[in-house]
């Protein structure tokens, strides 16, 4: 269960993708439309603009290596798919004073109920979001060899009442998703006819 | 609602390549010149590479190579950002974006259902299934002669799996089968 910025992260990639595009399109341009040639600027040398030992070569390639490096990580290291934090809930009465709940203790505590029901394989929830407003991230594994409406409307209707029951609110947003394996062992009541 | 499961593909894999390159390229810069500094001359990589490009000419073969790939690359890059890629997930009749609940079942999920029922048909030795929003493909396996048979049932029970399943839009259904085995 990760979640990743699709836009944020196809933003980045259309930009460096025009970046280089453009650099190569337009160096190409400048070949084939002969720029500059009947100006003396034919076979122009690339490196007319940067040679050895020149004072400007080295802090200009410092700057750029680093801009790069500080680039680079900065998109990699958001570019990493996390899974949705824990929280700590915090609720505040007058009468009761103050309480915390982790909520990776509940989602535990869910997806330990959850594997019990014999529709349900496995379980993977997280909870986020804040004590008035929480949200759900789930994913349940139902058992090929059950019927899926069961396992479905079990998480519906026992699963997510039960922990927004445990909360004392609804769910801002509920984010779930179902997935199936096939038992180990296949049945043999079938026939091959050849 | 910003969705969590129903999502295309953020092509992560396609932005941590390219960065990690850009990376590794920016270590080589940074450290050349570091080096030069420290020692007062280029290593020689870095000389070397400074005097190819310094006796580099626009129309030179490798100049117009380098431009090609640059552009290639840039092309690949830009497409696909652009192009939106499958979802990995079917929506339930159950999803409500106004109600905040999203649900969704994966397509692999509904592989492994759909494969698992065609696998208990009558002479269906294997069975293979590949699922997108649109369509199922069902490759099933069988030593039978009867081979349209066979595709009719399967059809007939990956049909009944998708039936079955509470999906706002069901996904077609293709089988082909392949004879294996058998006299």
């Amino acid at each position: 269960m990760f979640t990743t910025h699709v836009v944020r992260q196809r933003l980045i990639l259309a930009v460096l993708g025009l970046v280089l595009l453009a650099a190569g399109g337009l160096g190409l341009a400048a070949v084939w439309s002969g720029l500059g040639e009947g100006a003396g600027l034919g076979r122009a040398q690339i490196g007319n603009s940067l040679p050895v030992d020149q004072q400007y070569l080295l802090p200009l390639g410092l700057a750029l290596g680093i801009a790069g490096i500080v680039l680079s990580l900065a998109v990699l290291i958001t570019a990493i798919p996390r899974r949705p934090s824990a929280h700590k809930f915090r609720y505040e009465s007058g009468t009761e004073g103050v309480s915390e709940i982790e909520t990776s203790v509940i989602a535990k505590a869910v997806e330990t109920a959850a594997q019990t029901q014999p529709e349900i394989v496995d379980a993977n929830v997280r909870i986020g979001g804040n004590a008035t407003e929480p949200v759900l991230y789930a994913r349940f594994t139902l058992r090929a060899d059950a019927p899926a409406n069961r396992g479905i409307d079990l998480v519906n209707e026992r699963v997510i009442p039960d922990l927004e029951m445990v909360l004392g609110v609804p769910f801002a947003s509920k984010h779930v998703s179902f997935s199936f394996q096939k038992p180990e062992k296949q049945d043999s009541q079938k026939t091959v006819l050849i | 609602m910003n969705r969590f499961w129903h999502v295309r593909s953020a092509r992560t894999l396609v932005l941590m390549i390219s960065f990690a390159i850009l990376l590794a390229a920016s270590i080589l810069l940074a450290l050349s010149c570091i080096l030069r500094l420290a020692s007062g001359q280029w290593p020689a990589a870095a000389e070397q590479s400074i005097k190819t490009v310094s006796g580099l000419h626009l129309n030179d073969n490798l100049a117009v190579i380098a431009m090609v790939v640059l552009a290639v690359l840039g092309l690949l890059l830009l497409l696909s950002a652009l192009i939106p890629g499958r979802r990995q997930s079917i929506l339930l009749n159950s999803d409500d974006p106004a109600t905040g609940s999203e649900q969704a079942i994966s397509c692999r999920g509904i592989s492994t259902l759909v494969g698992y029922e065609v696998e208990r048909t009558d002479s269906v030795t294997g069975a293979s299934v590949s699922t997108s929003p649109s369509l199922v493909h069902v490759k099933v396996q069988t030593p039978a002669h009867s081979v349209q048979r066979v595709r009719e049932n399967a059809q007939a029970r990956a049909q009944r799996v998708i039936d079955g399943l509470p999906l706002q839009r069901a996904p077609k259904i293709k089988v082909s089968v392949q004879r294996r085995g058998g006299n």
